[in-house]
Parts: structure tokens; C-alpha cells; sequence
């Protein structure tokens, strides 16, 4: 049976978040998303003093009343932002496992509904080999993400992929404009880290989701095992392994992804990107409810 | 340390293996995995633990070998050899207390030349230091000392000293005159060897013994019999009545080392030929005079030789050692007297035949005169069911008792006193005999001397099946019947019975009630037997035989036993006096076992009641003819065990090796799970 999140229970329960996204993004007009510039909103900002060219019919008379100057009330402004979320399609994502595939997919997803939900735009990138694939366009209204994400759920994981390449050869990437969402396992030797930068150049909000399984996370095999890496070509790629995994291999693992995740950590707060590791034994409610609102995109 | 089975290190060859086994590498387990780059990763941390995962992979390989090195010795079987205690020589010394060691040769019988001997072992191991025992083999194989120290010699000595009688007294010496338990005697000598297998055990006999440890050497025989020994034996007797005229018969040989024959004289003489016991309990022959003392006053000749007629000479010839010559004395032949009855035969071999041993030199034929038992059956209407019964026991009890049997019939006075068992029935007499069993069937009053006893009114019954028997507590007299076989349609109640034991009862009142004293052996039956079906049935003939033998019990089963065996004597007395074989004894309990230690004739003397004349009977006591063979040779079927102690040594060791073993496993499997698996 095909592992799936994508139901029409699951997306009634995030109808109550919405994406937090920082307010110093310039967006696009008609957004629902409070931003630092003054806008035509009815919600009061602030006051300033008239300058000339200013529209006088936005003076606020009992203020003059007050003080005899001419003062002009400011309110905020709201803006559309556009969510970009960039899946990682490689084989080490979904194939072995179709359970971390379909929960990868589901963050996606859920991503995606919060993002037309609060009448932001969203576009799905799918990262295969060097490229990043937009086979939806960018879809604004539930009704059009609804039609994409059917789509979604029939994403093949093949290949590997490099996650550098597909986002900064990406199109249409933006500027200023959005949340730039990478979900991987980030199990590649590509160098990730130059996509995070260009998309903190971009300066677009960016947040990494990485997705592991339990397996990975603790791995139950042991003795002399021929590991075969998915992403491998045949048999005699470098990639493949021939270990004799004793305890203190298994330690040394532990030890290795802990300090793998704790570096893709480190390195987002220094681009104050957002990190997330989740793994698929966690389930996915707990995950946009509990860690999502931790990491502070979701409100 | 040493390898009892040092093929078992061929295990060794298991380390081998393990080499091997940690050479090839085993097949890899594939495993397709999302990606490699985290293990990829692991490996560089795993490289600062390489020096510690050496040492443990080392010492998981050490292990190992280990575990197979130790497998491999308990498969060697390995043993250290208990070091025997420095105590000088050991020597186990087994006396031969068989009846043959009675054989005496040059005023020394062989058991004292075996006591000598052990003496002389005794003194030899004390002074060297040693450790000594001495068992002796009789019936009962026993120590007579267990591993004693040279410093205990003295007390050795007069053990030893012990089992021989007064000087030239061989009678009191502690041989035996049965078989000695030889087996069992090396059985113990066995235990000694267990704790040392080095003791030295020496086997004192007159027997030649073949057997694989006395081949071995293990078991040392040292022969004590001597070339000048020989016996003549009568092996076995007996009497045959044919064509009412006695015919005596012995079984004779001879025993000779140089397995020569011998010729000699062999006597049977009789005592009380054709006499009988009258009606006052004596003994008195054709003439009227009565039997006295040990008068074997009719000497017979023989008739036969194995079968060939040999009537002029006495002599009788052994053609070689152990043949066994079958010699008849028929007394149907007028020149023996035609003896038709008899008190007692002594066959012998004659005085002047001086073998080595004399204890089976004689031979008694006893019980040729049977008891006399007289029944009196006294009834005021006769009852053929008595009748039928008394003379139907005495025909078939005339091998065991001369039974005679009066009826007082037509209104005569019953005798009061001479009987040995009374009968009356309904009419009862004034006053009770006293010189014998008396039966009251239902009585019509209760006799002047018969104290205790009340009886009441007469029962009885319509119903045709009548009134049914129960039993009463288990008694000699109501074995073998079923009470409810005995109906009875009328019976007189009893109402007391002070001193009776009740066996029968009907209708919860006591039917039959017995007493056994030694001036009131009183039986009462108060059912009506000519009103019943009882005299027809199986039962009422089975109780009165019970009656008979528990108020006239025969005071032994036979005549002939061999030493050793055990009689169950009775008594129709209050006590019964045992004298033979050196001692006497008084027996007043019966039935009571007895165990005849000695050969010879044994006298049984009891006294039925104080007016009549004791009864005198003898039983003959003959030692097994197995003893009479002084050169036989027999197997010795008792093996020594001396690999045993060494066995319980070994199974020590290989518990050791199995404890280091657990030990290994351990370790390794700890060293194991350090390390997460293989």
C-alpha cells in the first residue's frame, strides 16, 4: 500500500497555522502577511510629520488641533509572499524507503497548503540530478494546489541529486520575496551549504527540513555487511561499502550523524536560515504542530 | 597430569579450523541502504578506536583457541593420579570360614593353618609399617580388623587369635559348618582396594579357585590344604516303605587329592525297630518293653551296591575320588529283620575310619515313628458330618500322625481323661477333660470347670437360607472359609465368654469361640449343625482341619535340614525345649523360627500337659555335600574393581576443565557484547 499523507483530514488540521515569515520581506501586493513598510491596511502604524507631496488628505486633523503641525497617520501593510519549496527526488529520499519518501512529500504538502491558505504563492521545486524541476508553475488558491499536489504524491525518487546546482541554477528564484523551504536528508556529498548562501543572497527566508528514517537514525544490522548504496550505479561504485559493524561502529554512526546534523544546525543559525530534523518514526502532525512552531515559521 | 584417552586432543585440531575460519572471509550480507554517506562519515570516527577493537578482536581469538584447547582435554579425559599415602605395604588377608576348613590333617585343621598364616601376614606387614585387615569369610562376611596400623598389631594379633577354640578344641573355633561367603568377603576386600589400589589381598582357602583376578595376580590364593587329607562322606539318606518293609538307602563317596577310591565300612543300624506308641504315649517294641536311650541295637547289612546285590559284606568300596556310590539296606529281606516301623536310623561310616573330616561321617534318619493323636467323638444324636471329617483326617495325615479315632455311641459314658481331642456334642459331659482339646458343639449347659461362659436362649429362624455367618478378628482357625458359606437355621446364644476369643458370630452373637491355654484348650460352636447345610459344604471341613492343626500342630515340617536353614517349629505345649548342636534352647511363642548353626542331631521335647508324658522328637542337621568335597575347584565370580578409585578421580579433573570453560564462554561472550557482535 502506498504511503501517503495527503488527505483532506490531514490538510482540515493545519487550517488553523499559518506561516510566520519575517516581516522585513518585501513580498507582492495582496498578501495577508504583516510587513515593515506602510501600506493602505486599516490597522495603525505610526504617525509622521507631513512632507511635501504627501497626499493631504491623510493629515490627521486633531493632531494639528493639538500641536499645529501637520502629522500623517501611517498604517501597516500586508503583502503575498511566494513559498518555494525544494524537494529533494534522489533515490536516498524515497526509494529504499517509501515511508521517508511519502514524508518528505507530506512536509511539502503541508508547507504548501499553510502558504495558499494564507493566499501566498507556491511553487514546487523538484530537485532531480542538477535541476530543479517546476512541474506546477506557482499556484495561488487552494484549488490549483489541490490539482498539484495529486501530482505530488506520484514524484518518482531516482538519481541522486545536487542540491548546490538545482537551487542555484533554479529560475525564478526570487528576491526579498518569500520562504525558500530545501527538504532533504541531505545524505550527498554536494555542497548544500553554497544553495543555503545563495538563497540568503537572495534574501529569502530559508528553512531546511532534513528527513531521516529510523533506520538511519539508529541502524539495527550489524556484523559483516556489504552495504549498497542506492544511489550507486552498480556494485563496484565508490559509494558502496564492505564493513564489519560492531558496537563500536554503531557508536561511531551515532556519533557521526549527530555531529552531521549539529553542523547543518550551526551552519543555518549562521545565515539565520531555519533547521529541522525530523524522523519518520516522529508522526507528521507532531512535526508542523510541535518542532515547525519551535523553529518559529509557523504561528 | 595425565591423558587417559589422548586421542581426544585431536580436538586441538579445532584451533586449526578457527585459523582457518578467521582467514577466509566469510560471505558479506548485502544490504541496500538509502546511502552510505553517514557510515562513510562513522568511519572516521571509528579509526581513533582501532587500537582498543584490536586488543578485544585478540582477545576474543584468544578466547576461542582457549575454549578449544579445554574442550579438547575433557574430550583427554585428563586424571591426576591420587598419590597413595605412604603407609607401607597394604595387605587385605580373606579367611575361608567354609565347613571344608574343618578339615583336619595331622591334629591341625585348615582354618588354623589359615588363622597361622594370617598371623604371620600381620606380623610381616606391621613390621614393615603397613596397613592390615583381615575379613573373614563365613555365612556373614565381616571385618575382623579394617586397615589397622602397625601400631595396633597387639590388638591384630588377638583378633586372630580369637577365632580359634581351646587348644585341640576345633569345635569352638569361629569356622562355619556352612558355606563361607567368599564373594562377599572379597567385595569388602574390594572396598579396601578402592582406597588403595596398591593393597596386596590374599585369599586363605582350602578351595581351588579359578577366576580372571586371581589369573591377573590381583587376587593372591594361598592354598591350605595338603596332600595327605581325605574324606568319606555320606552325602545323603533316606527311607522308603515298600511293600510295608523299610528300605534305607545312603548316598556315599569319597574325596582324595591323588583322586584315588578307598574301601571301608559304612553302618546302618536301626533303633526301635518295629515298635510302636501305645495308647498311653510310650514307645514299646512287639514285646511290650519300652524304648530306651540311643539302643541302636539292629545292625543292618548292606543289600545293594549301586544296584548290584552285595548281601555278605559290610564293606563298601569308593572306586576314585568324588564318584558317589548309591547303598541300599532293604529290610523286606528276612536277614534284616523285615522292619516295618522304626524310631530312628544312624547310618555311619564306621569308627575305624579315620578321614580328615568327620563332620558328615554320620547320618540320622529321624521321624520314623509317628505321633499318636486319639479323638473321642461323644453326641447325644450322632452327626456323620464329625465322623466323616475325623476319618478322612486320618487317612490323610497318616504320614505325619497315627490317629485313632473312638465314637461313644448308644447312651455310653464318654471318657473323661486319655484323648487328646474331645468332641462333644449337644449333651455335654458334667466336667471337661483336662488332658486335651475339647470341642463343645452346641452345648446344652455350660460343664462345671468351664469358666467364663453364660449361654442363653436358643435362636432360630424361618427363612430357608437361615442365619448367615460373620466373621469374626483374623485367626489361624477361620482362614481359608468364607462365613457366609455356613448357614445355620438355629443357635444357641451365648451371653458371656469371659477369656474366649470370638471368631464366628451370627446375628451379632458369637458362634464360635476358642480358648488356648495350657490346662483349657476349649473350642464352643453353638450352631446347630444337623439344622444346617453347613457339614455339606467345603468350609465346614476346611474349619475343623484349621481346628486340628492349630490345637495339634506338627512341630517341625521334616526331619532332614542342612545347616543353615531355618525351621518353623510349633508346639502343641506351652513351650518347646531345643537341645543339639551344643546348646539348648526353650522356645514359647509359636510358629518360631529357628536357625540350625551345627551339624548333628537336635532334640524337640514338649510336654502337652502336666499328666501325660513329654513328647520327644529329633530332627537331623546335615552339612551341605558341597562341603564334603575338600579338592573341588569353583569359580570366583566377584571381580576386583580397581579402576574404580582412579574413575573418580578423573570425573574431579573434568569437572575443573568444565569450570574454565564456563569460565571462556564467559569472557568471550562478554567480550562479545563490548563489542556488539561478531
Amino acid at each position: 500500500m502506498k504511503d501517503s499523507y495527503l488527505n483532506d483530514d490531514f490538510f482540515s488540521r493545519l487550517e488553523t497555522l499559518a506561516l510566520n515569515l519575517r516581516a522585513n520581506l518585501s513580498g507582492f501586493f495582496g498578501g495577508k502577511h504583516l510587513v515593515k513598510t506602510y501600506g493602505q491596511t486599516v490597522e495603525f502604524s505610526d504617525y509622521r510629520e507631513y512632507m511635501l507631496g504627501d497626499d493631504i488628505r491623510r493629515i490627521d486633523w486633531n493632531l494639528f488641533s493639538r500641536f499645529e503641525k501637520y502629522f500623517l497617520k501611517l498604517f501597516t501593510d500586508e503583502r503575498q509572499m511566494h513559498v518555494q519549496i525544494f524537494l529533494d527526488c534522489s533515490a536516498s529520499v524515497g526509494k529504499v524507503n517509501p515511508k521517508k519518501g511519502a514524508y518528505a512529500v507530506g512536509a511539502a504538502a503541508a508547507l504548501g497548503f499553510l502558504a495558499v491558505h494564507n493566499m501566498d504563492k507556491v511553487s514546487f521545486k523538484l530537485m532531480k540530478g542538477n535541476r530543479a524541476e517546476d512541474p506546477f508553475g506557482v499556484l495561488v488558491g487552494k484549488n490549483s494546489f489541490f490539482r498539484a499536489i495529486s501530482s505530488l504524491e506520484d514524484v518518482a525518487f531516482e538519481g541522486d541529486t545536487d542540491i548546490a546546482e538545482c537551487v542555484t541554477t533554479c529560475p525564478n528564484v526570487g528576491s526579498n520575496d518569500g520562504l525558500s523551504v530545501i527538504i532533504s536528508d541531505f545524505f550527498t556529498d554536494s555542497n548544500w551549504k553554497k544553495a543555503v548562501d545563495y538563497l540568503t543572497y537572495k534574501k529569502r527566508q530559508v528553512l531546511l527540513i532534513q528527513v531521516i528514517s529510523p533506520e538511519e537514525q539508529e541502524p539495527l544490522y550489524n556484523g559483516r555487511v556489504s552495504l549498497i548504496d542506492i544511489e550507486s550505479s552498480d556494485l563496484a561504485d565508490a559509494r558502496n561499502m564492505k564493513l564489519r559493524i560492531t558496537r563500536g561502529l554503531q557508536l561511531a554512526y551515532e556519533e557521526a550523524l549527530r555531529d552531521m546534523i549539529s553542523d547543518l544546525k550551526s551552519f543555518c543559525n549562521s545565515r539565520e536560515a531555519g533547521f529541522l530534523s525530523v524522523c519518520t518514526d516522529k508522526p507528521i502532525e507532531k512535526m508542523l504542530f510541535g518542532e515547525l512552531l519551535k523553529v518559529g515559521i509557523m504561528a | 597430569m595425565k591423558l587417559l584417552l589422548p586421542l581426544g586432543l585431536l580436538g586441538l585440531l579445532g584451533i586449526i579450523i578457527l585459523i582457518l575460519i578467521y582467514l577466509l572471509k566469510p560471505n558479506y550480507q548485502q544490504r541496500v541502504i538509502s546511502s552510505t554517506y553517514v557510515w562513510k562519515l562513522s568511519l572516521k570516527y571509528k579509526r581513533k578506536r582501532i587500537p582498543i577493537s584490536i586488543l578485544r578482536s585478540l582477545l576474543i581469538l584468544l578466547c576461542q583457541i582457549l575454549i578449544i584447547t579445554a574442550c579438547a582435554f575433557i574430550l583427554a579425559d585428563p586424571v591426576i593420579r591420587e598419590e597413595v599415602p605412604e603407609v607401607g605395604q597394604e595387605r587385605v588377608v580373606v579367611i575361608d570360614g567354609s565347613a571344608g576348613m574343618r578339615t583336619k590333617y595331622e591334629n591341625k585343621t585348615r582354618f588354623e593353618l589359615a588363622v597361622e598364616r594370617a598371623q604371620e601376614i600381620a606380623k610381616q606387614t606391621a613390621d614393615e609399617g603397613g596397613v592390615f585387615t583381615a575379613i573373614l569369610a563365613n555365612p556373614q562376611a565381616n571385618y575382623l580388623v579394617e586397615r589397622s596400623g602397625a601400631e595396633n598389631y597387639d590388638t591384630v594379633s588377638q583378633k586372630l587369635a580369637e577365632l580359634l577354640g581351646e587348644e585341640g578344641n576345633a569345635d569352638d573355633d569361629k569356622c562355619s559348618y556352612e558355606e563361607g561367603d567368599i564373594a562377599g568377603a572379597v567385595s569388602l576386600a574390594d572396598r579396601i582396594l578402592m582406597q588403595n589400589p596398591a593393597a596386596e589381598v590374599t585369599l586363605i582357602t582350602g578351595t581351588s579357585y579359578v577366576g580372571m583376578d586371581i589369573t591377573d595376580g590381583k587376587l593372591k590364593v594361598e592354598n591350605v590344604s595338603r596332600e595327605g587329607e581325605w574324606n568319606a562322606a555320606i552325602l545323603n539318606a533316606g527311607a522308603e516303605l515298600v511293600e510295608n518293609y523299610y528300605k534305607f538307602w545312603a548316598d556315599i563317596s569319597v574325596y582324595r587329592s591323588d583322586g584315588g577310591g578307598m574301601n571301608f565300612l559304612v553302618r546302618c543300624m536301626v533303633k526301635g525297630a518295629n515298635y510302636y506308641i501305645n495308647s498311653e504315649g510310650e514307645t514299646v517294641g512287639p514285646d511290650g518293653s519300652p524304648l530306651v536311650g540311643n539302643s541302636y541295637d539292629t545292625e543292618l547289612t548292606p543289600t545293594s551296591v549301586d544296584g548290584d546285590l552285595q548281601m555278605t559284606s559290610p564293606s563298601i568300596f569308593v572306586g576314585q575320588s568324588g564318584d558317589v556310590v548309591h547303598v541300599e539296606w532293604d529290610t523286606s529281606d528276612s536277614e534284616n529283620g523285615n522292619i516295618y516301623s522304626y524310631d530312628s536310623v544312624w547310618i555311619h561310616i564306621d569308627d575305624g575310619v579315620q578321614d580328615s573330616f568327620d563332620a558328615d561321617n554320620n547320618f540320622f534318619l529321624d521321624g520314623g515313628m509317628k505321633q499318636s493323636v486319639r479323638i473321642q467323638y461323644a453326641s447325644s444324636k450322632p452327626n456323620i458330618f464329625f465322623a466323616g471329617f475325623f476319618m478322612g483326617i486320618r487317612d490323610t495325615l497318616r504320614n505325619r500322625w497315627t490317629i485313632d479315632y473312638d465314637e461313644v455311641r448308644n447312651g455310653a459314658s464318654p471318657e473323661m481323661e486319655g484323648y487328646d481331642f474331645y468332641v462333644f456334642e449337644r449333651t455335654m459331659p458334667a466336667t471337661l477333660p483336662t488332658d486335651g482339646v475339647v470341642l463343645l458343639v452346641n452345648p446344652d449347659k455350660v460343664p462345671e470347670n468351664l469358666t467364663g461362659i453364660t449361654l442363653g436362649d436358643r435362636i432360630t429362624t424361618e427363612d430357608p437360607n437361615g442365619f448367615l455367618l460373620a466373621a469374626g478378628e483374623p485367626h489361624p482357625i477361620t482362614q481359608y472359609i468364607t462365613p457366609e458359606n455356613l448357614p445355620a437355621t438355629a443357635y444357641r446364644r451365648i451371653l458371656t465368654y469371659d477369656g474366649y476369643t470370638p471368631l464366628l458370630f451370627c446375628g451379632g452373637d458369637p458362634v464360635l469361640l476358642v480358648r488356648n491355654e495350657m490346662n483349657a484348650k476349649v473350642a464352643i460352636l453353638c450352631v446347630e449343625t444337623d439344622f444346617s447345610m453347613a457339614g455339606i459344604t467345603y468350609d465346614f471341613p476346611m474349619l475343623m482341619l484349621n481346628m486340628f492343626n492349630y490345637f495339634v500342630p506338627s512341630t517341625v515340617s521334616q526331619y532332614l535340614y542342612e545347616v543353615g536353614d531355618t525351621a518353623a517349629l510349633s508346639a502343641r505345649g506351652p513351650e518347646l525345649t531345643v537341645s543339639g548342636g551344643g546348646q539348648e534352647t526353650t522356645v514359647d511363642s509359636f510358629p518360631q523360627d529357628y536357625k540350625f548353626t551345627r551339624p548333628g542331631e537336635y532334640t524337640l521335647q514338649q510336654r502337652i500337659s502336666p499328666e501325660k508324658a513329654p513328647i520327644v522328637e529329633n530332627v537331623f542337621v546335615k552339612v551341605s555335600s558341597k562341603e564334603s568335597d575338600l579338592f573341588r575347584e569353583e569359580e570366583l565370580r566377584v571381580k576386583l574393581s580397581y579402576q574404580a578409585s582412579t574413575e573418580s578421580s578423573d570425573y574431579a579433573l573434568l569437572l575443573y576443565f568444565a569450570s574454565v570453560l564456563v569460565g571462556l564462554l564467559f569472557l568471550e561472550w562478554l567480550l562479545h557484547s563490548r563489542e556488539g557482535g561478531l
